[in-house]
């Protein structure tokens, strides 16, 4: 009884997990007549191009809104309403009968206010987020990155991965607008601004780099915290140095596919010539053929790896 | 007479076996109908939706349950026949060591390969029939993709990963008739017990060192294989793949030495 009792709570449990989303209150989102914003309850939200806004749509159930429009579109087939992590933000995907979609992003009208003057201002206090360890941000101001005149960027940088991201923040309505990178050289640190440039996207790819224009960042202060921030990051990279890293793959590799397969060569050898068992002369032979191919194989990858 | 063994070793499996598969198979037909209707829009009535999540979680339990259970009777299988009292009446068959052991190791691999080529259906026909044209126009456009950057690579790729695949069923079916073996050699009691223990030990040194090839990995240890022309790139992986073949057929020729030895030197069944 107890047995039957338990199990019945248990589905019971599971259905209620996997039901709870489902009888989540329907949230609506009223759309004007022309789009240019909707409301929800008595907060408006404006729509508004967010390229360089770092917005985060998980997808996930809660976030989700329903449409409703002030007119009735027979051309429209689907609206999906979906609000982003820091709660501003919306992502508005319009699905057109016809199979084409349309996305625009709607933000909550004084928090856009806000993003706008961020995007123009080149006072704002900034963070320099060094995407790794998760935790490696340092904080700088615009101006300050922004103190020597910009040149062009001749020098590679030095790794794929060396640029970070700089964000001007405001804390108030969790904005966070990309403002710009940061490079590492040989030279030292650069800081590329993206209005400057004429990029319109946060994303840009290592082909851009040498043409782009850059500031040269001479303040010893921030210097010092960016070298402290790239110790950070270069640490987790390789925590004994690049060389030493990679002599250590390289002794794995020796060691997994070269000494074991080269041990292995041995016995068999010997197993086909000191035992006295047919079945171990047996063993021994395949072994042998076996381990030989490996080697051989791996001494050919290695020549091509060297040639 | 290694025709008969495997025809006494497969039909004790495959009895309950196919029960398993064919039920985990319909279920998963089933299964298909629950993404159906998770999938619906308008979304269908609430009830009916947690019906369908719930119904989906028990489906992969399910085949879950399937693999677990053609593990388990694989390997009760060999303990049986060779560590416990079924042991003296096999070591008195008229039949080389070799030749049991090879039964035993054919009886496992067909065991796995059957296994997971009915998961694979399983996957294949819920997760077909749950998305339907959306799921057939994402493997045209991946198979297409795929044929486009690698050619004839791509069924050439598709052989060696098969090849490695089997190979690896069978190293892995040998490591865990040598911990079997090892626990019956070295315990008196809770021989089971002691194999579990064993095979834990191993999975977790072949993780580790796994582990440690992607933590080098993840620092650039291997960033020297970047530096290779684009037209080797191709034919270095397809050489690696038949390296890494025939480095694990090697391990396997010695985890089937050892276990041979084993059996004929260090087993007291008495």
């Amino acid at each position: 009884m107890k047995k039957t009792l338990s199990f019945i709570l248990c589905i019971l449990m599971l259905f209620g997990l996997i039901a709870t989303p489902a009888f989540a209150d329907g949230k609506i989102a009223n759309f004007s007549e022309d789009f240019s914003f909707f409301t929800i309850g008595s907060q408006k939200y404006v729509r508004c191009d967010l390229t360089m806004l770092n917005a985060e749509f998980y997808g996930e159930e809660d976030a989700f809104y329903e449409a409703k429009l002030a007119k009735e579109d027979p051309r429209i087939k689907k609206i999906t309403v979906e609000q982003s992590m820091s709660k501003n933000e919306f992502w508005v995907e319009t699905v057109y009968h016809d199979g084409s979609t349309l996305s625009s992003y709607y933000m909550e009208e004084r928090a856009a206010a806000v993003y706008n003057q961020l995007i123009s201002s080149d006072q704002a206090d900034c963070e320099i987020d060094f995407a790794w360890p998760a935790d490696n941000q340092i904080s700088a101001k615009l101006n300050g990155l922004m103190s020597e005149p910009a040149t062009a960027l001749k020098q590679d940088i030095l790794e794929w991965c060396d640029y970070f991201e700089v964000f001007a923040i405001n804390e108030k309505y969790g904005l966070k607008v990309s403002k710009g990178q940061l490079f590492s050289t040989e030279d030292g640190f650069y800081y590329m601004d993206y209005s400057e440039n004429g990029i319109t996207s946060p994303y840009i790819y290592p082909a851009d780099y040498k043409s782009l224009k850059a500031h040269p960042i001479t303040d010893g202060e921030l210097l010092l915290l960016l070298e402290e921030a790239e110790k950070r990051y270069s640490g987790f990279n390789s925590p004994f140095g690049e060389a030493i890293t990679e002599a250590i793959g390289i002794i794995l590799l020796v060691l997994f596919f070269g000494l074991i397969p080269a041990g292995f060569l041995v016995l068999g050898l010997i197993l086909c010539i000191r035992s006295k068992k047919h079945a171990y002369k047996k063993f021994g032979a395949w072994i042998l053929i076996l381990a030989g191919a490996t080697l051989l194989i791996f001494i050919g990858l290695t020549f091509m790896i060297l040639l | 007479m290694l025709k008969k063994l495997l025809r006494y070793d497969l039909a004790p499996i495959f009895k309950y076996w196919w029960i398993a598969a064919l039920t985990s198979f319909v279920v998963s037909l089933l299964g298909g109908g629950c993404i159906t209707i998770l999938r619906a829009d308008p979304k269908p009535p609430v009830i009916l939706t947690a019906i369908a999540g719930a119904g989906l979680v028990l489906i992969v339990f399910c085949n879950i349950a399937f693999v677990i259970l053609a593990e388990i009777l694989s390997y009760l299988r060999y303990y049986r026949n060779f560590y416990t009292d079924e042991g003296y009446l096999t070591f008195t068959l008229p039949v080389k060591t070799t030749t049991l052991i090879a039964s035993k190791l054919i009886t496992v691999s067909i065991t796995m390969v059957a296994t997971g080529l009915i998961l694979m259906l399983n996957i294949f026909s819920m997760v077909a029939l749950g998305f339907g044209g959306d799921f057939w126009n994402e493997i045209t456009t991946i198979l297409s993709e795929l044929w486009a950057q690698l050619g004839l690579y791509l069924p050439l790729y598709a052989f060696l990963a098969i090849l490695l695949i089997l190979v690896l069923c069978v190293f892995s079916s040998l490591l865990v008739f040598c911990c079997i073996t090892i626990a019956a050699i070295l315990a008196k009691k809770a021989k089971v017990f002691c194999a579990i223990a064993l095979m834990y030990a191993v999975s977790g040194v072949t993780s580790a060192i796994f582990q440690l090839f992607s933590y080098l990995s993840m620092f650039g240890a291997f960033d020297w294989l970047e530096r290779l022309p684009e037209s080797s790139v191709k034919p270095f992986i397809a050489l690696f793949l038949v390296g890494l073949i025939a480095f694990i057929a090697t391990l396997s020729a010695a985890a089937y030495l050892a276990q041979y030895r084993m059996i004929d030197r260090k087993l007291n069944l008495a």
